[in-house]
């Protein structure tokens, strides 16, 4: 029975990683889409979100199974618990991947915005935060899922760098000013993106630890007020 | 017969242990404690079991002693020492199993070093080839991964080695890849997008699965091919013909419409005629020079033409080039002047496509000057280099179109360069030019005040 379960927690983290690495995949597609103006490849990554959303339900169904089988304790439980709940932030990355998709499609019909703004460099930061906090997970590594948490504030400030350039922007071009918000959009989803992949790696540390990190600090601060929350 | 010395040697072990039996039972036999007389007999027959025993154990000790060697020599060779053998012994029978082993041991040794040197050839191979290389034991885990997998993927042996792949690639690919590795047998490939340090390389991904007869279980082996270069190569061919196609439908679809139009009855309309026909023309010259550049292209690009290259002097080439447009530069009102190098410009060129690339440069200076402006063309050599250097007075180009102004079919502005009968590779044709004779170009400009566009040689 034990070791039945354990070959059981092992297929679930497969599964789950599996999902994580089509949410993964999903938000490079769309960042790549966004920087080639490839309409095509954005499209692409809007169709594949349904594989995901399949996935996660998948893997919620096994969870519950798990759970109602085998009655785990302790450790266990929380893994077993913390699966669904990263298996939801991961269904939201997802979201988040086809929302970039769609701006990305957008923009791609649009003039480029004469403005200089690093999209490729945040956009590969949180590509990497998102693979480190899949890779804490895998290994259930505090190491590497603190090292992602250290990461979200640099794209924090990155993201209310890209506001300040955008605001300026919109101020000397109301002729531009859709696109610019456009833009301010797709940051924003960047910038959720990251927050998603810090709570991946806090509820790795919570697995761990069995402390809650949820609430312990503000990281939505670098949402500007004016920004309604969900 | 002394070959046999261990027999002579048991036969002695075995007289003196008879010895020892006789003399113990002949002095019990003999020994009545009545009879004091005996006494002495008796001593003599312990005193010779005594003997006997003792020339027994020596006799024992010589044959125990060199069949220990052996054993403690097997022992060591057990133990993996290659370089356990025995002494010599002598020429008796444990002095040949002495030498069997030795003999052995040396072969072992030999055997073990070929094994071990195939090993390291193979293991050399494996850890340098270019592509990346991983072998999955039956359970799915890594079992070995080359230096070239681990820069592609971007992880260290110690991270990825004993752990199922899954674990450290978050690819979709991969996971669906392994998923379906238990029920492929022939080799499958997938394509995989990665980001090792930062920078984004496309991939192919075989993975091949191994039977092994032995205990049925299935390994794999993984390829990772690099083919960024290869796709971008593609890409640029697909751009190409695209690009070219493009060009080529605007000159016909004018010379199409022109002719059709005069069939329609404006060849009837005096005024028409003759501007039609001018436009059907200088369309199919357009043509002409579109194809004819294509073709220096594609021929500068294969490199299969006959390149037949020598020494030149360059002052002498580009003044005759200089020499061709000094009427059209006089017609327009611009200044054209050539200002040749000080020592003698020597180079290996091919004369032909040289002077291609100084008309391109020059035409288009002329092209792209005004009234009263200059065209200098100025030759330097220094430190094994010659430069040739057109710099004209023209519109200049920007800062953001100037790093593309070599790429094929760019231009600054298309109407533009349309109008003044610009094919758009003209720069192209002068990069290429100067790549396949060792050197390369160079191009400043500023708005407003003029470009100046270097061909930079190797001097002969």
């Amino acid at each position: 029975m034990e070791r039945h379960f354990t070959r059981e927690l092992e297929l679930l983290k497969r599964d789950m990683l599996s999902a994580g690495a089509l949410a993964l995949s999903a938000l490079r597609k769309s960042l790549t889409a966004l920087a080639k103006r490839d309409i095509d490849l954005a499209n692409q990554v809007i169709e594949a979100d349904r594989v995901l959303d399949d996935r996660e339900m998948r893997v919620e169904e096994e969870c519950l199974k798990l759970l109602a089988l085998y009655q785990p304790v302790a450790g266990d439980l929380r893994f077993v618990a913390s699966v669904i709940k990263i298996n939801s932030m991961v269904e939201r990355l997802g979201d988040i991947a086809v929302n970039i998709g769609r701006r990305a499609r957008y923009l791609a019909k649009r003039a480029p915005l004469p403005v200089d703004i690093d999209f490729p460099v945040v956009g590969n930061r949180v590509v990497d935060m998102l693979d480190k906090a899949l890779q804490s997970f895998v290994e259930l590594s505090s190491e590497k899922a603190n090292e992602v948490l250290k990461m979200d504030a640099e794209v924090d400030a990155a993201y209310r760098r890209i506001n300040k350039q955008l605001i300026e922007f919109m101020t000397y071009h109301p002729d531009r000013v859709e696109d610019a918000v456009q833009t301010m959009n797709l940051a924003r989803h960047l910038e959720r993106a990251a927050d998603r992949a810090t709570d991946i790696a806090e509820q790795v540390l919570y697995i761990l630890s069995g402390t809650i990190l949820r609430h312990h600090k503000d990281r939505d601060d670098a949402a500007i007020p004016e920004e309604p929350k969900k | 017969m002394f070959r046999r010395r261990l027999l002579w040697r048991l036969f002695a072990i075995n007289a003196a242990a008879f010895a020892v039996f006789l003399g113990v039972a002949s002095a019990w036999l003999l020994s009545d404690p009545r009879q004091g007389g005996t006494g002495s007999i008796v001593a003599a027959l312990v005193g010779m079991a005594v003997l006997g025993l003792i020339a027994s154990f020596f006799a024992a000790l010589t044959v125990y002693r060199p069949i220990e060697r052996v054993r403690r020599a097997a022992e060591d060779l057990a133990k993996g020492d290659l370089n356990a053998r025995v002494d010599t012994i002598g020429p008796d029978e444990v002095g040949d199993l002495a030498e069997a082993f030795n003999t052995m041991s040396r072969q072992l040794r030999t055997r073990m070093a070929e094994l071990e040197g195939r090993r390291r050839e193979v293991a050399t191979i494996m850890e340098n080839i270019s592509e990346g290389l991983l072998l999955l034991n039956p359970a799915g885990e890594v079992a070995l991964v080359n230096r070239a997998a681990q820069k592609l993927l971007g992880r260290r042996a110690a991270d990825l080695v004993g752990k199922p792949l899954w674990q450290n690639l978050h690819l979709p690919e991969v996971h669906e890849m392994i998923a379906e590795l238990p029920k492929i047998d022939e080799p499958a490939r997938v394509r995989i997008e990665l980001a090792a340090a930062g920078e984004a390389r496309v991939a192919e991904m075989v993975v091949t699965p191994l039977f092994e007869i032995s205990d049925g279980e299935k390994r794999a082996v993984l390829l990772i091919i690099d083919v960024t270069e290869d796709r971008r190569l593609d890409q640029m061919r697909r751009d190409f013909v695209a690009d070219v196609s493009h060009e080529l439908k605007t000159p016909l679809t004018s010379i199409k419409a022109y002719a059709e139009t005069l069939l329609d009855g404006a060849d009837q309309d005096e005024g028409a005629r003759r501007p039609f026909l001018e436009k059907i023309v200088s369309n199919s010259n357009r043509l002409t020079k579109l194809v004819a550049d294509i073709l220096d292209i594609s021929r500068l690009e294969t490199g299969r033409k006959d390149d037949s290259r020598e020494r030149s002097d360059l002052n002498a080439l580009v003044r005759r080039v200089v020499g061709e447009f000094s009427e059209r530069a006089a017609k327009k009102g611009v200044t054209l002047a050539f200002e040749p190098a000080a020592a003698a410009p020597e180079a290996y060129v091919n004369s032909e496509d040289m002077r291609e690339a100084v008309e391109n440069l020059i035409d288009n200076a002329i092209n792209y000057t005004a009234e009263k402006g200059t065209v200098r063309v100025a030759l330097k050599v220094a430190d094994g280099r010659i430069t040739v250097e057109v710099a004209d007075t023209g519109i200049g180009i920007p800062a953001d179109a100037l790093p593309r102004v070599f790429e094929r079919f760019y231009r600054v502005d298309r109407a533009r360069s349309r109008a003044m009968g610009g094919t758009g590779l003209g720069l192209s044709i002068v990069k290429h030019v100067a790549l396949r004779h060792g050197g390369n170009v160079e191009a400043a400009s500023e708005v407003g005040k003029g470009s100046t566009f270097r061909i930079l040689l190797p001097a002969a």
